[in-house]
């Protein structure tokens, strides 16, 4: 029981750090199509616009990393969870005003609605939280430590 | 440049000219290059009558229509002077039916961009005044008004056009049809759109206007005498002067704009009576050189051809007064594959341009797809690859050339224009973007790819020299850089965190880590924000539309100068509004937006309200005035029917 528990946390942790990976990934290479994306959600001005859309993919890459490295997972698991929370708040504020505007978590693509965005980012949220949770679990048992980052046996 | 003796000139002072039918000659022409697209109006009724109502303008076309052109002797004349006209007369017949057909021909287009001008020309024409009356039980509004208002659009049903909307007076259908003598147009209202019937009944409406003989004259004047310009062959640009000032004198006219610019370049000394400048073989000016001497060709003379034909396809002639009054959109842009494509063949001869233009290569009534581009080009033996859903950082590492599919205009959706990519600089790229009625020699741009990649939609096709390149992992290599010092940083922020005890330490670094790299990219890279400010402007100025501030009642009493706009539909305005306001509903087309703004300073601040609480008309009517090119537009919050006193006076009218 207790090694499935670490699965799923090692899962939720890597699916994390894909995800803002390739959000990251995307949108630092289409740095003006993000910039356009971010004005149309209508919360930034054009000043706080640029600061974000040139500073959030970064740090989106630079989470993915810290997710997948041990040191600072924990940091990045809280910075995490700030950034999906943030993004979720974000896509139901465009649903609650009816923008119809496409997610942009993912460069420009079209297929994701804010409505579909913000109930990903709930789930990433989620799973975050049984990584804490189990994290903290981990915490208590110094023992268990090597072996739940260790690859599990399949 | 080279120097040779003077070309001998076809023209010489009032003599007449032959037909200048057909494709011009290979080795040796003279072109007119006053303007190849020309006025032609066509009055109806005496033109010296003195009540002005009589002299009905009914044919105003941008160019000369062919049934003109076969009945009639066209002869240059000058004046004495320095002024030249090119001048078409003769006699023909034309009844209200062609005017119609020509109408009908238009059509698809009008309904999209120019609803106004085609009501306008129904209304001239039998029946159309019968529309425009008025209505028993629908609140005193026309069948106009309703359809305009309660978006009904027209639709070509058999030979005639057909309308239907639902209204608040019930689901309204029309029709209009068109015969040479006599007119049939109906409309019914019914309770829902499922109770519809075929059987409308119709009314035949006598024509206003019966056949008649009428006698015409085009002309096209220009100040001068325009020969300087002579375009040989591909390949060899020949500018000849028969004046020291020569390029003072070519300025003066619109045509040949990018050659102008060229000359302007050189010595004016080089200009001698008697000299002709060859320009030729210069690496660094080839792309001048090219537009300056293809560009005019197409521009102003295989305009007309491929309108001419395009209109034999589709039906669709886009070179009419219309187009010019349509706005922003560019109705060129339907040619612009073609453009782009005979710019690519170098093979294809410049009078035999019109071959590109056929359906394999117009296969969409919008212009050009993808893939007739790619098709054309491989039955030119053309390596292509195309490139789709590429990022904004591929674009600068793009193989040249490349035909890249851009949005006309930054705020437009989706893209529609193809552009040429010719060559890449440090941080811009040398496109060759296609004439277009407004502009037609067409530009030649430096462009930051900043500002490219707001426009681009993330296609293109490249033309490879070879089979090899031109791949998705070329392009991809082009942002690896970035992504190794972002990787880079994160990890070197990780050992430094080894050390770092505490979540905020640790945060830092991370926020730092990701800092680094952002700036590090946007400082040096060539799609950063920093090293490519034009692009970040671009997108501002295209997403103004999202920051639509408010202005609140009180505000709007103090302002004196502000503009007041009702969104709202035209009967709610007549009920009541702010005093002084004007009404521009959502419904109304650009044409007639532009129509009751003509004469409005861009720079005058716009207020826009509509119903005081849950109405979103207001934000959608101020982002079509952003797009207009307003500066300043807010929408009004708050409840304006409320009783405030403005200037002595209640603010609500």
């Amino acid at each position: 029981m207790r090694v499935s528990t670490e699965h799923l946390s090692g899962f939720a942790r890597l699916v994390c750090a894909v995800a803002l990976g390739c959000a990251g990934a995307t949108k630092t290479v289409g740095p003006y199509a993000f910039l356009s994306e971010v004005y149309a959600y209508q919360i930034a001005g054009p000043s706080v616009g640029i600061f974000l859309a040139a500073f959030l993919p970064w740090f989106e890459i630079t989470l993915a990393v810290s997710l997948l490295v041990r040191h600072t997972a924990r940091t990045a698991l809280a910075l995490s969870a700030c950034c999906f929370g943030a993004f979720g708040l974000a896509q139901l504020w465009a649903v609650s005003r009816g923008l119809e505007i496409a997610c942009g978590c993912f460069g420009t693509d079209r297929a994701v609605s804010p409505l579909t965005a913000a109930l990903v980012m709930a789930l990433c949220v989620l799973a975050l939280g049984g990584f804490a949770i189990e994290s903290r679990a981990r915490r208590s048992r110094p023992e268990a430590d090597e072996a739940s980052w260790a690859a599990p046996a399949s | 440049m080279i120097a040779t003796p003077l070309v001998l000139l076809a023209l010489s002072n009032g003599a007449p000219l032959p037909w200048l039918a057909g494709p011009p000659s290979p080795n040796h022409e003279w072109r007119e290059c006053y303007s190849a697209v020309v006025e032609t109006t066509v009055l109806f009724g005496d033109p010296q009558a003195p009540d002005p109502a009589a002299k009905r303008t009914v044919c105003h076309n941008r160019r000369c229509d062919d049934e003109l052109r076969r009945s009639s002797r066209r002869f240059l004349s000058n004046d004495g002077g320095r002024t030249w006209s090119v001048v078409w007369e003769g006699d023909t017949t034309i009844t209200d039916s062609q005017v119609i057909e020509r109408v009908q021909g238009r059509e698809a287009y009008i309904r999209e961009r120019d609803e106004q001008s085609w009501r306008q020309a129904v209304l001239a024409e039998e029946g159309g005044a019968w529309l425009d009356g008025f209505l028993w039980g629908c609140g005193g509004h026309s069948v106009w008004e309703l359809l305009r208002d309660w978006g009904g659009e027209w639709r070509r049903d058999g030979e005639g056009y057909a309308a239907e909307c639902d209204t608040p007076y019930g689901y309204l259908a029309v029709v209009i049809g068109a015969a040479p003598d006599h007119a049939l147009v109906g409309y019914d209202l019914y309770k829902t759109a499922d109770s519809l019937q075929d059987d409308l009944p119709l009314k035949r409406v006598p024509s206003a206007n019966p056949s008649r003989s009428v006698r015409f004259t085009v002309s096209v004047t220009a100040s001068e005498r325009c020969e300087e310009v002579l375009v040989p062959s591909r390949g060899t640009l020949v500018i000849e002067s028969t004046h020291d000032d020569a390029v003072v004198k070519t300025r003066t006219t619109t045509a040949h704009r990018d050659a102008i610019t060229f000359i302007d370049a050189l010595p004016p000394n080089e200009f001698r009576d008697g000299d002709v400048v060859v320009l030729e073989d210069d690496p660094v000016l080839r792309y001048e050189w090219e537009a300056g001497a293809l560009v005019p060709y197409v521009g102003a003379t295989a305009l007309l051809e491929v309108s001419r034909l395009r209109a034999e396809y589709w039906g669709t002639d886009l070179t009419g007064e219309e187009a010019l009054a349509s706005g922003p959109g560019d109705p060129n842009n339907v040619y612009c594959g073609l453009y782009c494509l005979f710019f690519l063949l170098p093979e294809i001869p410049i009078d035999s341009f019109r071959d590109l233009v056929k359906p394999d290569v117009l296969s969409e009534q919008g212009g050009s797809s993808i893939q007739d581009l790619v098709d054309e080009l491989e039955t030119f033996d053309r390596h292509v690859r195309v490139v789709t859903g590429a990022p904004d950082v591929v674009l600068s590492a793009l193989q040249v050339p490349a035909i890249v599919h851009v949005k006309s205009r930054p705020a437009d959706a989706e893209p529609d224009h193809f552009i040429l990519l010719l060559d890449h600089g440090q941080d811009s790229a040398r496109v060759f973007w296609p004439p277009s009625i407004q502009a037609p020699t067409g530009r030649l741009l430096s462009v930051p790819y900043g500002e490219l990649a707001v426009m681009w939609g993330g296609t293109a096709v490249v033309v490879a020299s070879d089979g090899a390149g031109g791949s998705m992992t070329e392009y991809a290599s082009a942002s690896l850089p970035w992504l190794l010092i972002t990787l880079g940083s994160a990890a070197a922020a990780m050992l430094v965190c080894r050390r770092t005890k505490g979540v905020l330490g640790q945060s830092g670094l991370l926020i730092g880590a990701a800092l680094v790299s952002s700036g590090a990219f946007h400082v040096c890279g060539t799609m950063g924000f920093l090293s490519n400010d034009t692009g970040v402007q671009a997108v501002v100025k295209s997403s103004r539309r999202h920051f639509i501030g408010t202005t609140s009642v009180n505000e709007l009493i103090q302002q004196s100068n502000t503009l007041v706009v009702d969104a709202r539909i035209r009967t709610a305005y007549a009920v009541d509004r702010i005093r002084g306001a004007i009404n521009l509903p959502k419904s109304l087309s650009w044409d007639e937006r532009s129509r009751l703004l003509r004469g409005v300073s861009r720079e005058r601040p716009v207020v826009v309200y509509c119903e005081p609480r849950g109405c979103p008309l207001a934000e959608a009517v101020a982002s079509a005035l952003i797009d207009d090119g307003f500066q300043t537009v807010t929408v009004l919050e708050g409840d304006w029917r409320d009783s405030v006193l403005y200037d002595g006076e209640r603010l609500v009218q």
